[in-house]
């Protein structure tokens, strides 16, 4: 079943239009990834999603529900939560009060699930009481994606979770995301490391120019001359 | 009112004494101010006529409805609560959704405080007003000596502080308080009503100012217009001291300023208190330009 469906997504900065014409469809339960160039527009097209940018154009369902237009702490509570690239954490409070403003709307039942998201991050588990700022780079991510499974949410959207983390640790990060589809969730990621999105996720969309360039499953996609694409050599779209 | 010291107490446990209720003064404005800081992002100059509204307002009510001016600091800071609700819905909040500059709220907060002064001198006069509180005799309370009043002040600083404490560190609002205080867009990911803690806020905030206008009046036993206004200054000096924006540097940097100020009122002339305070301040920026209290976030 259809967990989100952006349908043709427009965002603008004032008068320079980013994302045009988007859409990404994504399966319960399932990963995908959205890779593409700088300036892309990938990561405006998940901000337009979350609520965190208001849409110029274009629809957002989560299952049935329509969120287009929302505010984002209304569309959080209705199953879609968002990992922001940059300051994805709340610094000054502690492992487990981040999880607490994670799981803020929830009315039962956030101790137990506290326990059980640091199950699923057991490196948090260690340092529960640490305040988030004084947590490594790695486990900041980790700490966000926790929070974001706070609300039990029906779709994850994670802003390039890798970014700035050493090359051994991104799929230590990747393995995480792995086990948060295994937990029932579909996760949406944007991913500047080609290659890592082609690996771990089933499903992969090519960005360019604010728009859709080429999709499908991952060994389809690496198929592709991406390289070509990414330097803008590349002709007709390809879908 | 300061009461005369006997000629057997100590002037430096009287200075500390005298320094408690100073800093308990303070320490309620300054966290109400850094609490606003710290939602908004803004610095609110029209706190200052917040406390001075919240004064005149207790003494009408005790005078009017005569009530125990205790009761109308309560019923004053429950008023206080709704006018900074209302500055934030009604002004505040408007304004930055058009104009995100920071630099433009600063002009409006200074604006709105003009505004205050001016309407309180309208409805109350401009001129220095006696308060009506009765003449207390002076406690001997281990080396210090107050009144009273004095020490009824103490109480409820360290009881709002203890309020604060737990308000911040045991619920939920108080830690949305903290994580917008960090990360307001974070904030409204998450789920929490961001515009929502922003008015319960400036309700808390909006109470603080009206009983921190209170004790300070009946502390000095007059008021004034610009009685606020004058205390804004030592206000930004705790707040500063502290690190903008976090409650517990503001409790902190009250008790230092609070002390210092009337401990050197021994050793020097007291009409130099402040001048010790704003040094004291450059001193601290100088040596630690983050404040006393340095961590991660603002809160």
């Amino acid at each position: 079943m259809l967990a989100l469906h952006a349908d043709r997504l427009v965002a603008r900065y004032g008068p320079v239009t980013v994302v045009r014409d988007a859409t990404v469809r994504l399966e319960d339960r399932s990963l995908a990834a959205i890779v593409g160039p700088n300036g892309a527009g990938k990561s405006t097209f998940v901000k337009v999603i979350a609520g965190v940018l208001k849409p110029a154009g274009g629809r957002v369902y989560l299952g049935d529900e329509e969120l287009t237009g929302l505010p984002a702490h209304r569309i959080a509570r209705r199953g879609l939560a968002y990992v922001p690239q940059n300051a994805n954490v709340f610094p000054s409070l502690t492992v487990v009060e981040n999880l607490e403003m994670g799981g803020f709307t929830r009315k039962e039942g956030l101790r137990p699930r506290i326990s059980e998201v640091l199950d699923i991050f057991p490196d948090l588990a260690r340092a529960t009481k640490k305040r988030a700022g004084t947590l490594s780079g790695g486990q900041q991510n980790m700490l966000a994606m926790a929070r974001a499974l706070m609300l039990d949410p029906r779709v994850v959207l994670l802003d390039e979770p890798t970014a700035g983390l050493s090359p051994a640790y991104t799929q230590v990060v990747w393995d995480q995301v792995q086990r948060v589809t295994k937990t029932g969730t579909a996760v949406l990621v944007v991913e500047q490391n080609v290659d890592l999105a082609l690996a771990n996720a089933s499903y992969v969309y090519v960005f360019v120019a604010g728009t859709n360039h080429a999709e499908g499953p991952s060994a389809d996609v690496a198929a592709l001359d991406l390289a070509a694409i990414f330097l803008g050599r590349a002709g007709a779209r390809e879908h | 009112m300061v009461p005369l010291p006997s000629p057997c107490v100590n002037p430096y446990g009287l200075a500390i004494g005298f320094g408690l209720v100073t800093a308990s003064i303070l320490a309620i404005a300054s966290v109400g101010l850094t609490l606003q800081f710290g939602v908004t992002n803004y610095v609110n100059f029209a706190y200052g006529d917040f406390m001075t509204l919240g004064a005149y307002l207790a003494f009408e009510i005790n005078a009017g409805g005569h009530l125990s001016i205790w009761l109308a600091m309560v019923l004053s800071a429950l008023c206080m609560g709704v006018v900074g609700v209302a500055a934030d819905r009604f002004l505040l909040s408007p304004f930055t959704r058009r104009f995100p500059n920071l630099f433009y709220v600063l002009i409006v907060t200074f604006g709105l405080s003009l505004i205050l002064l001016n309407l309180i001198g309208a409805i109350w006069t401009p001129n220095f007003q006696q308060l009506p509180v009765a003449t207390e005799n002076p406690l001997h309370l281990g080396p210090f000596l107050l009144t009273p009043s004095q020490v009824a002040i103490f109480g409820t600083g360290v009881a709002l502080m203890f309020g604060a404490h737990l308000l911040l560190t045991r619920t939920k609002l108080g830690k949305a308080m903290r994580a917008m205080s960090d990360n307001t867009s974070l904030a409204t990911v998450c789920g929490i009503d961001t515009r929502l803690v922003t008015s319960v806020t400036w309700f808390i905030t909006g109470a603080l100012s009206g009983i921190a206008g209170s004790v300070l009046a009946i502390d000095l036993g007059t008021i004034t217009p610009a009685v606020g206004e004058t205390f804004l200054f030592v206000i930004f000096a705790s707040v500063i001291l502290g690190g903008i924006g976090k409650p517990y540097g503001a409790m902190l940097g009250a008790l230092v300023i609070g002390l210092t100020t009337e401990l050197s009122a021994v050793v020097i002339n007291p009409a130099y208190k402040l001048d010790v305070a704003f040094g004291l301040l450059v001193v601290v920026l100088l040596l630690r330009p983050q404040g006393i209290v340095a961590s991660a976030g603002k809160a």
